[in-house]
């Protein structure tokens, strides 16, 4: 079974040697941001603060632990596809050794995770002052608790998958620990800082410091225990060393004892997740991002019906049904809503804990806030609703001109991506402190940018549509990006040539740079209905 | 009429279509019969005009791309392209005011005889393999086409639909349209074909026409497994 694994990795490979390029690229990112904070280092004395990163690394600690726990407590054994479940479940292995196969699919959660914390090793730089040894402490550490975590939830899903009360002891009893530590920590604050206000005067670097060194913290399943070895390694404290180490060892032995010793039965809900994994792939492959494939199967019928539309427009008239069956209303884009309060939380978090208690301008929070933004309108428009109306014969069917039919389809997208660029700019007022007018601007801004990333997506599926749907994802998100550079960059000269104060020049020329790009890229591609092949 | 001449289509280095050219009449079912990887899709897609090829295709003598011959057209692929959040009925509203279709009652007609009335507010994602392959062919049919191509249709269908896709074969030809079915089924084609065509590595290897009573000939499926299984490469047009 282990060779066969390796063999179909190897052959992966062999056939798509570009996956090879991708990861030594995500490699280079991740040791490029992870050793950006050591190289910026100015050595301008700023005094390093060990409580705060050490409170810090452990209340990251603890959230991993609390996801990826229910995470297994939810899904059981993940990561079986349906051939493993035809070779592997119904062949002569036993479910104890075929779960070594969703083992190895945990790690590559792991490896996720950990990209996404080193992506974040700036922002985490800024602002509480982690240094590079810390970022690769923060993710090794993140990574044991992953795979730990997800055993431990995944055991209570197997073992008492047909005992629901008991199952549900299980995730009671980290709620009440989950509780139990907010609720003590606030206890430790008030007697540290008086009352509420004298703990709002602290600011929140004060407040994460505290909490993430109380002995609940250190005490915490897991998380904190892992918690312990980073404080041991830093101090040199052997005490903690030993004792985090000792309960991390004693942990992992107890789940190896646990799916050793009790009986655990997963294939049911295994069978159901390959299932859910092979809807993913299929959606992926039909070009829909996962999240987006996994909001559409919530999705119900309500008393909206077509009624609307003949000819071309009703290609039209049907985005804007399927946006309102999606999300109650058509201008709404479920994936954008979701997104966007990944931002609204990362933009608030950021303005806290940098800069509040330091009254500096709202630069830096706004520079970020866009950066997250933007990124985030890549899977977002990058391969909307038009791009995907080219894997359905449809569009090619119907007896109208093909243009007519693309820029129906484009308009159908306008709602969504206005009402997106108008919580996009409330955002960046409520929070980066720019003005109404700039707030304006940054709207127009925000859908230039919108529309960029859909028709630049349109044109990399016109030039490379022949070479695969993965490939192409990734070429047209890189590409987008630097579409993306390409507006800023012009926009950037132009704001510093006309020594602007605000941030209004800025963001009006990169909304008209992304909107004439735009055009002019719709101009080449307008012909694309009729000259793209259906894939089908 | 259906008209294929000298097509050619590539996929990089591989050539699935090699230089096909065939008719279909009014009023005539064609079979393009083929084991896997024949080259029977692709030219199906080439006439439903969902790839670029070299050649001609004519629809009732009109440029398979031009509007009035994409009007003439229904197309049935071989995996039904549902859009996920739009129910039944709603995929048939859709097909009908794209096509300009004024009145409702062969879309109704159509919901009844492959029953899925009771289906019509089930979501595409909702349904079963068989249930969208009908929900598909219905689509193809409700703006009346002239010409109608199926890709494999009878894939995933109960036996109930496969009779009833049968008699609807039938009613098309009697109604004087023209029917191109592409199968690897051989056992499901029973009699009702006029013309059947065998493709063998993106070339048809053999043209058979269903004449009654013709005497001493290989049946279809003789040929057929003559042809496949390496016995005979070369056309025999009857």
């Amino acid at each position: 079974m282990l060779s066969a694994t390796l063999y179909k990795f190897r052959r992966g490979l062999l056939k798509q040697p570009w996956k090879i390029l991708v990861g030594l690229v995500v490699l280079a990112v991740i040791v490029f941001f992870i050793a950006v904070p050591s190289m910026t280092e100015d050595g301008t004395g700023v005094v390093r603060n060990q409580a705060l990163i050490i409170g810090a690394s452990s209340l990251i600690f603890m959230v991993m632990f609390n996801y990826m726990f229910y995470s297994g407590y939810k899904n059981g054994a993940v990561g079986f596809s349906t051939a493993d479940v035809n070779f592997f479940m119904a062949g002569p292995f036993t479910e104890k050794f075929n779960l070594i196969l969703a083992a190895l699919n945990i790690l590559t959660v792991g490896a996720v995770f950990a990209f996404i914390l080193a992506f974040q090793s700036s922002t985490l730089n800024m602002a509480i002052g982690t240094n590079s040894f810390d970022m690769i402490a923060i993710i090794i550490g993140s990574f044991a608790v992953i795979v730990i975590a997800y055993f431990l939830g995944a055991f209570f899903c197997t073992h008492f998958d047909e005992q629901k009360e008991k199952k549900r002891i299980a995730i009671f009893t980290l709620i009440g620990l989950d509780v139990l530590f907010v609720i003590m920590s606030v206890v430790s604050l008030l007697k540290e800082f008086g009352s509420f206000a004298g703990i709002k005067a602290q600011g929140a670097r004060a407040v994460i410091a505290h909490i993430g060194n109380t002995v609940y913290a250190k005490i915490f399943p897991v998380g904190g225990w892992m918690r312990l070895i980073y404080e041991g390694i830093l101090t040199g404290d052997t005490v903690y060393l030993t004792l985090g180490i000792i309960l991390i060892v004693s942990v992992i032995l107890l789940i190896v004892v646990l799916f050793a010793s009790f009986d655990i039965n997963y294939y049911e809900t295994a069978i159901a997740n390959a299932q859910k994994a092979a809807d993913l792939l299929a959606a992926k492959r039909a070009g829909v991002d996962s999240d987006s494939a996994k909001l559409s199967q919530k999705i119900k019928v309500g008393k909206e019906t077509l009624t609307s539309g003949s000819g071309a427009s009703v290609f039209f008239s049907r985005h804007l049904l399927e946006n309102k069956r999606a999300t109650k209303f058509f201008f709404v884009n479920a994936l954008a809503i979701l997104y966007r309060l990944i931002c609204a939380v990362y933009i608030f978090i950021f303005s806290r804990v940098r800069f509040s208690d330091e009254g500096g301008n709202g630069t830096p929070i706004l520079i970020a806030g866009l950066m997250m933004m933007l990124i985030l309108d890549v899977p977002i428009y990058g391969g909307g609703k038009t791009i995907l109306e080219f894997n359905k014969p449809y569009i090619f069917l119907s007896p109208q001109e093909g243009w007519k039919k693309l820029m129906y389809c484009l308009m159908a997208d306008l709602p969504e991506m206005i009402f997106d660029s108008a919580v996009c700019s409330a955002l960046l007022y409520m929070f980066a402190g720019i003005t109404v007018a700039e707030a304006v601007s940054a709207f127009v801004m925000f859908v230039g940018f919108a529309y960029l990333c859909e028709i630049v997506g349109l044109m990399m599926l016109r030039m490379f549509k022949g070479f695969g749907r993965y490939l192409l994802m990734f070429l047209r998100s890189l590409v987008i990006y630097v579409f993306m550079v390409a507006v800023v960059i012009p926009s950037l000269i132009i704001s510093l040539l006309a020594k602007e104060e605000g941030y209004m020049l800025f963001m009006l020329s990169c909304a008209g740079i992304s909107i004439i790009l735009s055009l002019i890229l719709l101009l080449i591609s307008r012909n694309m209905v009729d000259k793209v092949e259906y894939a089908g | 009429m259906l008209t294929v001449n000298n097509v050619t289509k590539k996929y990089k280095k591989f050539l699935a279509n090699d230089n096909l050219s065939f008719t279909i009449g009014d009023g005539e079912i064609g079979i393009l019969l083929g084991p896997n990887g024949a080259g029977k899709s692709t030219i199906i897609k080439s006439i439903a005009g969902l790839l670029r090829y070299t050649g001609d295709i004519e629809i009732d003598g009109l440029d398979n791309r031009s509007l009035e011959a994409k009007r003439l057209l229904g197309y049935i692929p071989e995996i039904p392209a549902l859009y996920d959040t739009l129910t039944v009925e709603e995929h048939l509203e859709f097909i009908r005011r794209a096509y300009k279709v004024e009145n409702r009652d062969l879309m109704e007609r159509l919901l009844d005889r492959f029953e899925l009335s009771d289906k019509r507010k089930k979501m595409g994602k909702e349904l079963s393999k068989g249930m969208q392959q009908k929900v598909s062919i219905c689509c193809a049919l409700s703006h009346d086409p002239k010409v109608v191509i199926f890709d494999e249709p009878m894939v995933g269908l109960d036996p109930h639909a496969i009779k009833e896709l049968k008699t609807v074969f039938r009613e098309l030809r009697d109604g004087g349209k023209t029917i191109l079915i592409s199968t690897h089924m051989i056992d499901t084609i029973e009699d009702y074909w006029d013309v059947a065509h065998i493709m063998v590595g993106g070339r048809i290897a053999a043209t058979r026409h269903n004449k009654q009573g013709a005497a001493g000939e290989k049946s279809l499926d003789e040929l057929f497994f003559e042809i496949t299984e390496g016995q005979g490469s070369s056309a025999s047009e009857e």
